[in-house]
This record gives C-alpha cells, sequence and structure tokens, in this order.
C-alpha cells in the first residue's frame, strides 16, 4: 500500500465536496422539476437532455479535479 | 429459440467466466496485469448494475413515475466524488486491520465487538436474501420468456410449475458456480483475482448486450431518438412517465430515494467486497470516481428509449415492462439479439449473486458461526490438525444455506412483486448501517453500545415497516396489519406510522428507520463509556492517517505471547503452506531466526491477528489471540514512560527556573560593568583635561617670553637669558610630559612579562644613581648611599625598572630641603624572597591625608624651591604601575617637616 503522502490536499476536499453538493441541488427538486413534458430539444425531451448535461458534467469535473496536482 | 441452445449458450457462458477465472489465477503474472488497474477496478464496481439493472430499470421506467428508476444510479453518481477520501479511507483502515467485509468493518471498530457482527451480518442476510432471489426470478423468467417460441410465451408466464423449476435448477448451478468462485482456497485477505477478472467481463458483457438492444429499439425500430420520442410522446400515458409534473413522483420520494442509492453504493456488502476487499491500490478510487459513473451513464441512455418502445409495442399491459428488453427483439423475430440480451442478463445476475453470496458467506463463516464454535469450545476440542479445510466447508455450507433462502423467499413473496421493489426493500436494510459507519469514519465518541442501539433500531423499524408488510401483501400476513395497523393501532399502520403518511413506502421506512437509527447511535453513544479496546479502535479508525505508519507503537495494549502459540494458531486456521510463509516473511523483513525465537512481540502478534482477522473475522481472531497472549492493558512500560514525562516536565521546569536566576544574576553584573565603564569614561575625561591643562600651562608662558623677547629686541642681556632658560626648562617640561604620557601609554597597554628579563637590580639601581648625580652636585645635594656588594636578581624590564628608580630619585631631588639638602638611598635584600628600595629626602614631608592620593594620576604637590606644582603627576602613578607589573609594591612614610620616605619592593629572583 503506498504512503499517506498520495493523499489529495484540503484543496481538492472541498472541491470534491463542493462538486457534490452542486449536483445534490443540480439532480434535486426544485431544479429538475422545471421541465415540463411538452418541452423539446432536438426532438428530445428537454428532463433527458438536463440529466444528460449534468451527469457529463459531474464525470468530466470528477475526473479533472483527480488529475490536477 | 430451442431450450437446447439457450442452456447450451448459458453453459458455455458459464465456463468462459470459469476459463477467465482460471487463467488468472492460474498466470499470476499476466493475471496480476489484467487484474490490478484502475479499469478493472471501476469495472468491477460496475457489479452494482444487476438484474434490477438490466430488467427492473426498463420496467420501472415504463410504470407512472418510473422517473425514481433514476435515483439508484444517480446516488453514485452523486457521491463518487467524495469516494475519493471516504472510500479511501475505509480501504485503508481495512487493509491495516485485515478486514474482510463491512460486518467485520463495523464489528472491530467498535472494540472487536462480536455482538455486532452478529447483528451486522444478520441484517445482511435478511436484507440481501430478497436481493438474491429476485435475481432468480429475473433469470428463470428469462429463460422462460426465450424458451417458449413464437406467442407462446406469453402463456408461459402463468405456467407457474415450469417456472419454479426453472428457477431451482438455476439456483443449484449458480450455488454450484459460486462455490468454485468463492471458496476454492482459503485467502487470509479474501482476494480472488480471478473472480474480479470475470466480474469485470460480465460488466462488459452486460453492458454491451444493454447498448446492443437500445441501439436496436432505437435505431432499428424506430428512426433515432427524435422519431421514438415524438411517437411516444403522443400518447398521453406516455408522455407521462418520465417527468416529474403531472406524476405522483415527489421531492420527499426523489431524496430519499436517491440517499438510500448512495448508501447503498458504499454498504451494500457486494460493493463493499469489490471495492474494498478485493481493492489492490486505493489510489484507483480516483480514476473509479469518474469511470464509474460513466459506466453508469452509458448503461442508463437507453432505458427510456426502451420503455418508450416497449409502451408503443404492447400497450396492452400483456407483457410485464421487466420483460421488454427480451420480448422486443423477440416480437420482431432477432432470436440472436435476444439470445445476447439474454445472456446481457444472465451475466447481470450471476455476478451480482456470485459476489453477494461470497460477501455473505464471509460474514456468516466469520462473525456467526466460527465466533459460536469457538465460544462453545468446539475448535479448541480438536486441538489437533489444520482447520483451514473445515473453514472452507462452513463456507460453503453457508453458501448453500444462503441460496436456499433465496430459493425459498422468491417462492414465497419475490414472485409477487417487480424487480425494483424488492430491490429498493433491500437498499433500505443496508441503509441501516450509514450512521455506525460515517460513526465509525469520523466520530470518535461513538460507543457499541450506542452502534448496537442504533443498528438494532433501524433493523426494527425496517422490519415493521417493510418486511412484515411486504408478507403481509402477499398473503403470508393478514391483510389487516397494513390497513388498520399492528395490534389494531391505527397510529402503528406500517406504511403511515405515527399517522405520518408519506407518497412512497421506501421514503417512508427510510425516513423512519435512519431518524431513529442515528438518533438511538448518537445518544446511546453519548451516554455510555466506551472500553478502553473501542477507544484505541476508534482512534486507529478516525485518526488512520496518523497510524498507518507508525503501526503497532501507538496501541495502548501491549501484548505478548509464547511463538509455539502464535506458530499454531495460523497452522491451524490459514493452513501450514500460507502460515509458514507468513512466518518466513516476518522473519525476514525483521531478520529474526524463528527456531530461537520463543516469545512474540506485540508486532508479530499484530500481524498474526491481523491475518487470522482475514481468515476467521475480527471477533473471533481476537477471542483466540485472547487465550494464548498476555495482555498489560497499561503496561509498566507505559507507566514508566508516563512518569518519566512527569519527570521530564518537572526537570523542565526547573531549567527554566534556574535559567532565569542566571538571567538575573547576569543582568545584574551587566549592569556593574556598565557603570564601571562609565566610571573609566568619567576618569579617561578628566585625564584628558588635565593633561591638556599641563601642556597649557608652559606653552603660555613660553608663547608670553617669547613675545616679549621678540618685541623687545633691545632687551638686556641678562634679562634675555634668564627668559631664554625660562622657556628652555618649560619646553622640558613639555617634552617631560609628553614623555611620561606616552609612557604610562605603555604601561597600561600591559605588555608584561613577553620581554622581561633576569637583571642586577643593584647594578641598574647604581646606573640609575650616577646618571643622576650631576644633578645632585647641581643642586647641591648630598646624597649617602648604601648598596650592597652582591648581586640582587629580579625578573623584569631593565627600562622600566630604570624609570621607577629614575622617578623616586628625581623626586627626592625635587622636594629635598631647598637649602640643605640631603637624600638616602638604601638597597637591601630584606628577606631571602624580596628586595627592598628605600628613598628619603629631607623635604617638607607629605601630609598624611595627600598620602594615598600621590600614587593617583595628576597628584601634584607643590615644589619647596617654586612654591609651584612640580611634577607632572604621573610618576608615582607611573612607578606604581611598573611595580605592580614585576608583583611589586611602593609605599610611602612621612611626617610632616621631616622629609618623606619612599619605599619600593620587588621579589627576588631564584634561578
Amino acid at each position: 500500500m503506498k504512503e499517506w503522502s498520495t493523499l489529495m490536499s484540503k484543496n481538492k476536499i472541498s472541491r470534491l465536496t463542493g462538486l457534490f453538493l452542486l449536483g445534490l441541488v443540480l439532480l434535486n427538486f426544485p431544479l429538475v422539476n422545471l421541465f415540463g413534458k411538452d418541452q423539446f430539444i432536438f426532438g428530445i425531451p428537454a428532463l433527458y437532455i438536463y440529466f444528460l448535461f449534468v451527469w457529463i458534467g459531474m464525470i468530466i469535473a470528477t475526473a479533472r479535479i483527480v488529475r490536477k496536482k | 429459440m430451442s431450450t437446447s441452445i439457450i442452456i447450451i449458450s448459458s453453459l458455455v457462458y458459464l465456463l468462459l467466466l470459469f476459463l477467465i477465472a482460471y487463467l488468472v489465477d492460474a498466470y499470476p503474472k499476466k493475471g496480476k496485469k489484467l487484474v490490478d488497474n484502475p479499469y478493472t477496478y471501476a469495472l468491477s464496481l460496475a457489479v452494482y448494475c444487476t438484474a434490477w439493472t438490466f430488467y427492473g430499470s426498463v420496467g420501472k421506467a415504463a410504470s407512472p413515475g418510473g422517473i425514481t428508476f433514476l435515483c439508484t444510479y444517480i446516488g453514485p453518481v452523486l457521491i463518487a466524488p467524495l469516494w475519493i477520501f471516504i472510500l479511501k479511507k475505509i480501504i485503508r483502515i481495512s487493509k491495516s486491520q485485515g478486514l474482510t467485509s463491512i460486518a467485520d468493518f463495523i464489528s472491530s471498530r467498535y472494540g472487536k465487538s462480536t455482538r455486532l457482527g452478529v447483528v451486522v451480518t444478520l441484517v445482511s442476510f435478511f436484507g440481501i436474501v430478497p436481493y438474491i432471489s429476485i435475481q432468480l426470478k429475473a433469470v428463470s423468467s428469462s429463460f422462460g420468456i426465450l424458451t417458449n417460441e413464437g406467442k407462446e410465451w406469453n402463456e408461459a408466464l402463468n405456467n407457474a410449475s415450469f417456472y419454479d423449476e426453472n428457477a431451482f435448477i438455476i439456483a443449484v448451478i449458480l450455488t454450484i458456480f459460486t462455490i468454485f468462485f468463492g471458496t476454492r482456497k482459503l485467502d487470509p485477505n479474501e482476494r480472488h483475482g480471478g473472480l474480479v477478472a470475470a466480474i469485470a467481463f460480465e460488466s462488459i458483457w452486460k453492458l454491451f448486450a444493454f447498448l446492443a438492444i437500445g441501439i436496436f429499439v432505437t435505431y432499428g425500430i424506430y428512426n433515432g431518438f427524435g422519431d421514438l420520442f415524438s411517437k411516444a410522446y403522443a400518447h398521453p400515458e406516455i408522455s407521462s412517465i418520465f417527468s416529474f409534473k403531472e406524476s405522483e413522483v415527489d421531492s420527499w420520494t426523489w431524496t430519499w430515494l436517491i440517499i438510500l442509492s448512495m448508501t447503498a453504493i458504499l454498504f451494500l456488502p457486494r460493493q463493499f467486497h469489490v471495492a474494498v476487499v478485493e481493492n489492490k491500490d486505493a489510489n484507483y478510487v480516483d480514476k473509479a470516481a469518474w469511470l464509474f459513473p460513466l459506466y453508469l451513464l452509458l448503461i442508463n441512455i437507453f432505458v427510456v428509449p426502451i420503455a418508450c418502445g416497449g409502451l408503443l409495442q404492447f400497450p396492452g399491459g400483456e407483457v410485464e415492462a421487466d420483460n421488454f428488453v427480451l420480448s422486443l427483439p423477440l416480437y420482431y423475430g432477432k432470436d440472436i439479439l435476444a439470445l445476447i440480451v439474454y445472456l446481457g442478463g444472465l451475466s447481470a445476475a450471476t455476478s451480482m449473486v456470485v459476489v453477494a453470496i461470497i460477501a455473505l458467506s464471509i460474514m456468516i463463516s466469520n462473525n456467526l458461526v466460527i465466533p459460536l464454535l469457538i465460544r462453545t469450545g468446539i475448535v479448541q476440542e480438536q486441538s489437533s490438525g489444520d482447520l483451514s479445510s473445515r473453514l472452507i466447508t462452513i463456507r460453503r455450507i453457508s453458501i448453500i444455506v444462503i441460496m436456499l433462502v433465496a430459493y425459498i423467499y422468491f417462492k414465497a413473496v419475490g414472485a409477487g412483486f417487480s424487480l425494483v421493489s424488492i430491490g429498493l426493500i433491500s437498499f433500505a436494510a443496508i441503509a441501516q448501517f450509514m450512521p455506525v459507519m460515517l460513526g465509525a469514519l469520523y466520530w470518535k465518541e461513538a460507543t457499541e453500545k450506542g452502534a448496537m442501539a442504533g443498528l438494532l433500531t433501524g433493523a426494527f423499524i425496517w422490519v415493521v415497516t417493510l418486511a412484515i408488510p411486504t408478507m403481509a401483501e402477499v398473503g403470508l400476513l393478514s391483510e389487516n396489519i397494513i390497513t388498520e395497523g399492528y395490534f389494531g393501532f391505527s397510529v402503528l399502520k406500517p406504511y403511515a406510522l405515527f399517522g405520518m403518511e408519506s407518497s412512497d413506502h421506501i421514503a417512508h421506512a427510510a425516513f423512519w428507520s435512519l431518524l431513529l437509527n442515528t438518533g438511538m447511535f448518537i445518544g446511546v453513544s453519548l451516554n455510555t463509556v466506551p472500553k478502553q479496546i473501542e477507544i484505541t479502535q476508534a482512534n486507529l479508525f478516525v485518526d488512520i492517517k496518523k497510524y498507518t505508519k507508525k503501526g503497532s507503537e501507538y496501541e495502548l495494549v501491549k501484548r505478548e505471547a509464547q511463538y509455539r502459540d502464535i506458530e499454531n494458531l495460523l497452522h491451524r486456521f490459514l493452513g501450514k503452506k500460507t502460515a509458514q510463509k507468513i512466518l518466513t516473511t516476518y522473519a525476514k523483513s525483521e531478520n529474526i531466526n524463528l527456531e530461537k525465537l520463543k516469545t512474540a512481540n506485540a508486532q508479530l502478534v499484530n500481524l498474526a491477528e491481523s491475518h487470522l482477522a482475514g481468515a476467521i473475522g475480527t471477533a473471533s481472531a481476537k477471542f483466540l489471540l485472547a487465550s494464548v497472549v498476555k495482555e498489560d492493558p497499561i503496561s509498566l512500560e507505559e507507566m514508566l514512560s508516563i512518569l518519566d514525562e512527569t519527570h521530564e516536565v518537572i526537570q523542565y521546569s526547573k531549567a527554566l527556573e534556574k535559567k532565569s536566576e542566571e538571567l538575573l544574576s547576569t543582568t545584574q553584573q551587566l549592569k556593574a560593568a556598565n557603570e564601571q565603564l562609565k566610571n573609566f569614561d568619567r576618569l579617561k575625561a578628566d585625564f584628558i583635561t588635565t593633561v591638556t591643562h599641563e601642556l597649557r600651562t608652559p606653552i603660555t608662558s613660553i608663547k608670553a617670553l617669547s613675545k616679549i623677547l621678540s618685541d623687545n629686541k633691545d632687551l638686556d642681556t641678562d634679562k634675555r637669558t634668564e627668559f631664554l632658560n625660562i622657556i628652555v626648562s618649560e619646553s622640558e617640561r613639555i617634552a617631560r610630559l609628553i614623555n611620561q604620557v606616552l609612557d604610562l601609554e605603555k604601561v597600561q597597554s600591559g605588555r608584561t612579562k613577553s620581554d622581561f628579563k633576569v637583571l642586577d637590580f643593584n647594578q641598574l639601581t647604581q646606573l640609575a644613581f650616577k646618571s643622576l648625580k650631576a644633578l645632585f652636585k647641581e643642586k647641591n645635594i648630598e646624597c649617602i648611599t648604601a648598596f650592597p656588594s652582591t648581586e640582587l636578581l629580579v625578573e623584569g624590564n631593565a627600562d622600566r625598572l630604570t624609570q621607577v628608580v629614575v622617578n623616586l630619585l628625581s623626586n627626592a631631588i625635587k622636594f629635598c630641603d631647598p637649602e640643605e639638602g640631603k637624600v638616602k638611598i638604601s638597597l637591601q635584600a630584606e628577606s631571602p624572597n624580596l628586595i627592598v628600595l628605600k628613598v628619603s629626602d629631607n623635604g617638607a614631608g607629605i601630609p598624611l591625608e595627600k598620602q594615598q592620593l600621590i600614587f593617583e594620576q595628576f597628584t601634584q604637590l607643590n615644589s619647596q624651591r617654586t612654591g609651584k606644582p612640580a611634577g607632572s603627576g604621573l610618576g608615582l602613578y607611573i612607578s606604581q604601575k611598573i611595580l605592580k607589573q614585576h608583583r611589586g609594591k611602593i609605599s610611602v612614610q612621612s611626617k610632616k617637616n621631616q622629609g618623606a620616605t619612599f619605599i619600593a619592593s620587588l621579589p627576588l629572583y631564584h634561578k
């Protein structure tokens, strides 16, 4: 097992926690309730696009924070 | 499709999994490359996606309020960033303590408590068995659908006996499969490289299969997302499935389902197993934290399109929505695609079943059966022999029992519920671990009793709000419980506890169980006193960072045991080979000869305990070791070190006191030195004033006389001569003064001893006298001398001593009677060590009050001849200084009008 020196900084922990809280807000009421069933983007329901967008955002953000030295 | 093809392909698929696992284990080097990387790790985490995901997501999505299917995946996606420190911490703790299941983790943290291990195991067992049973249901129903050709498949669903028979066979096959995978050999760390490789492969396969059916529905049956959605949304009842508005989903349900899935991804026994126990490097979590959400995204992207497609195709509800993924390709005659999808579902189910059962069987054998055997003494009685094969048997039996119970549950309850609803009941059970787990990681004050109270309360609420009503719903218990409440009390309605109506049973149960669980956990923890071992473990867990490096040094309990006992224990529970390997590795790293080792130190005891913990659980390992280990709760050594520390503190404060005293005295010394320096400064100023004054007097007279001479050219010769004589004598006085100041400087700079030579003081004095003889004659002074005939040797500087003699003689000349001057000079050795020179005059003498002062600088006496000060005031001062350098003395004896006698003494030199 590697030593704890490889552990992330406090700054990284706050970023990750911040991302978690941001995701919690974005993927919860009342924001998710803004999209009605008759709103479409390119023929795809807006809510569907919204979830996709936030989800991918979470993935990219996590990857970026992790890679940061 | 013919049954044989399906059976053969299923078996081929399972054999392929075996092959992968076998090859990875058989070729450890190549296998390690395949398994030991963050990508395989992330794929193995995807064991999270079970038949529930594969069939159930679409089923849920196709029902009213179906959007909640997403909660199961949103939870993990949200919490994934936090893995990077929460999951890593769990992994590090588990590796350092040899923990192999979540039951072990919780039991270990709260004082290696056996009771707690039992409770966690039971909660996991009753929580997970239904979950396993729905995998059976999914596989057997997919098998059923596939084997019934054409339109008959629909009728087959109602053919109950066929259905059961199927499920039983599948259960048996999966049991054998699991036993082969999980218990081929006993690994103290519960690492199964082959299993991980197989799980990763299954994750790839199920994703591939699901993407295949998704693409087929979206692009094969319809013309892409736009086409599919526009057709589906033309139907009002379909358009409302993926929407919050106009559906029964509210923020309450949504939030609670997300919380449940967040806890599930971390604490489900199978997730704990792949994420923590099978983890090879904690840093793999970094990549997994975004790779796993990506996997979830891919496997979810086609759920809604498939659900819409299924609803468009089978609007009447004649096909169970859980089976859309299979029914759609079959309906369109795509048999091969259906087979791929079926195998995808099979892979999702088998991976879950295998890992969940292995994880559960570790818990059951290590936290339930072995503690029981050890406590009843059965293990100890069979004192000889290798017990590791017995451990494997226990493991195998527990696997069979788990599967059997799962099958019974499936027959009794499972068939009546959808995949998702049963899965969520399991999630709610596992969520009960959240408070004690967070407490274990971050709250040192949490106690065993608190954890026990919280867990039991949470589990109890789960039973009354979910487990019992579920049984009532399928008719095993009276329906009255649900409608009237327990014992007929309406406040005790299982779906509306204490009168709280909720839109969702799961959210309702999660709320009450977690609220009371957390409340009890915190409340009891704050009001109970932890045992010493709980405090130790709490520190080890919460501050794992500190302890990773220091290890046993920090332990409060110092342990020792007979080496033979330790060796025996390891042999019996791990098998001879493994035990010997562990011991030799230890001996090598510590440079110890095992043959000679008699007592095992704390380090070896800890090592043995962590390996035993891996094999039989923390609590059992602790119990077993307790029988051979001598424990000193607070050892003498430690007591001494504590005393030492106190002693050190006292010493330190004493030292400080001393220092401050020293400082005080130094300050005083400095003050004194400063005072002295000031004094010297004043003296120096005085000296300069006097010297300049002394210089000014003769210069003034020289200047005045010279001016008179130059102004009055016709001055008579007598006067002129007189004036010139005065000028000459005044000039001499200046010269003398300057010489004396220079002498003073020389004497004060104290170049002593370095130029000392042995010399004859008798000869020196006589020479000095001779040089002044002319002066005596000139002034008509009678001289009486008494010089000895022998040498009087002294050590010193000839010039300086001459100066002293000359000074004394010239003083005598100056101060003797002006009319009948008489000077006596005598030199003699007064004792064997002392030479004395006496110079007497017959002058006015020195008043008593001035006798001390004359040796100071610039003390002048008035000459009897001139009535003016006769010397520079430096002669005697310089003489005294010179004599002091030669370890000699000078003094004066005098009475008014009877002259004065100066006595100089010097030590005699002996060879």
